[in-house]
């Protein structure tokens, strides 16, 4: 299977104070990749520097057997696209202003967005479920609606790879449920996806990898099924928690859930 | 998918807009010739227009109206679409929609540079880039303290504070350079300078559509580019924008239409800030649209200005006066009109 994303030996974090150190990991492709950790451990460190934000302590980092550092930000925009969590700008654009803004990439310096980007954007729209919402204002709809419209931002760059930072951030939970099934979906479509989750639950949902960060520089990757056993998690979170195995009864289907006892 | 159709695509122009943006310029355009101390009627303005292109001899009214008021219209134009494009740019490069070019101290900065090259004895194009300069340093400068202080506590607010804050200390080492400047030389010739005013303008001035031209084709070409920028630094990165060149491209432009604003007019305040808005409350927030319907209103709304300038009184009233009187009290319309507030 072809590896989209190679980190191998990296060491991140801020002015040479690594926050995370020496992680090896990979993502191949059509995979559902969860990097779950509690706060403060360096998640968003980690991610920033996958991203390209950040500059790596040591280690290196290659996306489609490429290194990061010898990609151009508008190459990189075209093999991959970040999910960032949504945010509310300071001027009223409407949600289709902001959806084909993901075609930058495709579109030449001095132009503007063709006939064509607009379709794009529309199908997107359309593939997430909110092409009603298309002339609305991106600052006036729901905050659901805002990270859905921006992951559809992310389907308009035509890329196969999708970073998400926490889609679910700041969600309720029905808009959690239902960014989580659009995710489902894409993954289903072929995409392969790495995103950062605080749920435990989601991961044994959705997952086909995990990779946990815990403090002092631990880090643990695999198949969820496997690896985030009870004393993972308890360790991960200092909290108390039970895994249960529980059976669905609308389709039979059995899922995993975790359940914090403090 | 049947949906999708029925949602018009806010990026494409719609005929009340443009009728709009047509009708008001050639409105304001044929009062402001026609206007004045010698009323010309527009017979005769299209006449002397005529006459003027196809070479014919002028009478006095129609020599007036070529050499005089012409000019000045356009110039006024010219000044009022700068500033209130430079304003809309920095709007969205700072993705701060209360910023414009005299609260970012660009304004005071190219005084400054203007004061600082006739004391030492520059020639004009010594005068017109130190102008240049000094602004551009004075964006870097309010620029790179917000992002220390925002750093700690985040708010639209905070880039006004260091713009003022600089604005201050420029506008100080102008008043500290009048101060030192020889009485019967120097000091006539950086106040006439700073002041600025349309009242003395000649065919001659217009030299300065060299530098507008350019570089408001440039700032219109790259207009889509400040919608992402808008979006933050890293989203407009991650979305394969070199953010770098695109920043230093827009505070470059922006700069360069305020100095010469500056150089033609002197210090015009409020027009940076009102017009965008005015413009945004029409045809909406894209840039796509925004700064094209920015730059026509700008042009329109200085000239009407300037033409109340000339008539209101028997004697010519500063512009800054008049823009600071009507943008002020629209301003406040605007933050109470405002669903969020421009504060935090």
């Amino acid at each position: 299977m072809e590896t989209l994303i190679k980190v191998e030996h990296l060491s991140c974090g801020y002015s040479q104070k690594a926050i995370v150190n020496d992680v090896s990991f990979s993502v191949q492709a059509g995979e559902v990749a969860c990097l779950i950790g509690p706060n403060g451990v360096g998640k968003t460190t980690l991610f920033k520097t996958m991203l390209g934000l950040l500059n790596p302590i040591s280690g290196q980092i290659s996306y489609f057997d490429k290194p990061l550092h010898s990609y151009a930000s508008k190459e990189f925009a075209k093999k991959v696209a970040y999910v960032p969590q949504s945010h509310v700008p300071p001027f009223p654009f409407s949600v289709r202003d902001i959806v084909v803004m993901g075609r930058n990439p495709h579109i030449n310096e001095l132009s503007q967005p063709s006939a064509e980007d607009y379709e794009k954007a529309d199908e997107a729209l359309t593939l997430m479920g909110i092409s009603h919402l298309a002339a609305q204002d991106y600052t006036e709809v729901s905050g659901g609606e805002r990270q859905l419209a921006i992951i559809a931002r992310a389907l308009t760059q035509d890329t196969k790879l999708l970073l998400m930072d926490e889609p679910t951030a700041y969600l309720d939970f029905g808009n959690t449920s239902r960014v989580h099934q659009e995710v489902e979906k894409l993954s289903d479509m072929g995409y392969t996806i790495v995103m950062i989750t605080h749920q435990p639950d989601h991961v044994f949902r959705y997952g086909d990898k995990v990779f946990a960060l815990g403090r002092d520089s631990k880090f643990v990757e695999g198949v969820p099924e496997e690896v985030l056993s009870e004393e993972l998690l308890t360790e991960l979170y200092n909290i108390p928690i039970e895994l249960k195995t529980v059976q669905l009864r609308e389709d039979n289907r059995s899922i995993k859930v975790c359940i914090p006892l403090s | 998918m049947g949906n999708t159709a029925a949602q018009p695509n806010n990026a494409r122009w719609r005929l009340r807009e443009l009728i709009l943006l047509i009708a008001i310029p050639v409105i304001v355009f044929i009062i402001a010739l026609s206007v004045g101390r010698y009323p010309v009627s527009i017979d005769s303005l299209f006449s002397a227009l005529q006459a003027h292109l196809s070479g014919q001899e002028m009478d006095a009214s129609q020599l007036a109206l070529i050499r005089v008021r012409l000019p000045r219209v356009l110039l006024a134009m010219i000044v009022g679409a700068s500033l209130s494009v430079s304003g809309a740019a920095f709007q969205g490069l700072f993705k701060n929609p209360v910023v414009s070019p005299d609260l970012l101290g660009a304004s005071s900065g190219a005084s400054f540079g203007a004061a600082l090259a006739i004391l030492i004895g520059s020639g004009l194009i010594g005068i017109q880039f130190s102008s240049f300069a000094m602004g551009l340093v004075v964006v870097i400068l309010v620029a790179t303290m917000n992002k220390f202080v925002s750093k700690r506590a985040n708010s639209v607010l905070t880039l006004i504070l260091c713009g003022i804050l600089v604005s201050s200390l420029f506008n100080a080492f102008v008043s500290l350079i009048k101060a030192v400047a020889d009485t019967d030389t120097k000091l006539p010739a950086i106040t006439f300078w700073l002041m600025g005013g349309l009242s003395a303008t000649t065919l001659d001035d217009l030299k300065v559509v060299f530098l507008f031209v350019p570089t408001i084709i440039l700032l219109l070409a790259i207009r889509w580019k400040i919608n992402l920028l808008a979006m933050g630094d890293e989203e407009a990165h991650m979305l394969g924008v070199n953010t770098r060149l695109y920043r230093w491209i827009i505070i470059g432009c922006a700069t360069l239409l305020t100095s010469m604003s500056v150089s033609i007019s002197g210090n015009v305040g409020w027009v940076g800030l009102v017009v965008p808005h005015l413009a945004r409350m029409l045809v909406g927030s894209n840039y796509i649209k925004l700064l094209p319907a920015t730059l026509i209103f700008g042009a329109s709304f200085l000239l009407f200005v300037d033409t109340l300038a000339r008539m209101l009184f028997t004697v010519e009233v500063p512009l800054s006066i008049i823009t600071a009187i009507i943008g002020a009290p629209f301003f406040f319309y605007l933050m109470l009109r405002s669903k969020k507030g421009f504060g935090a």
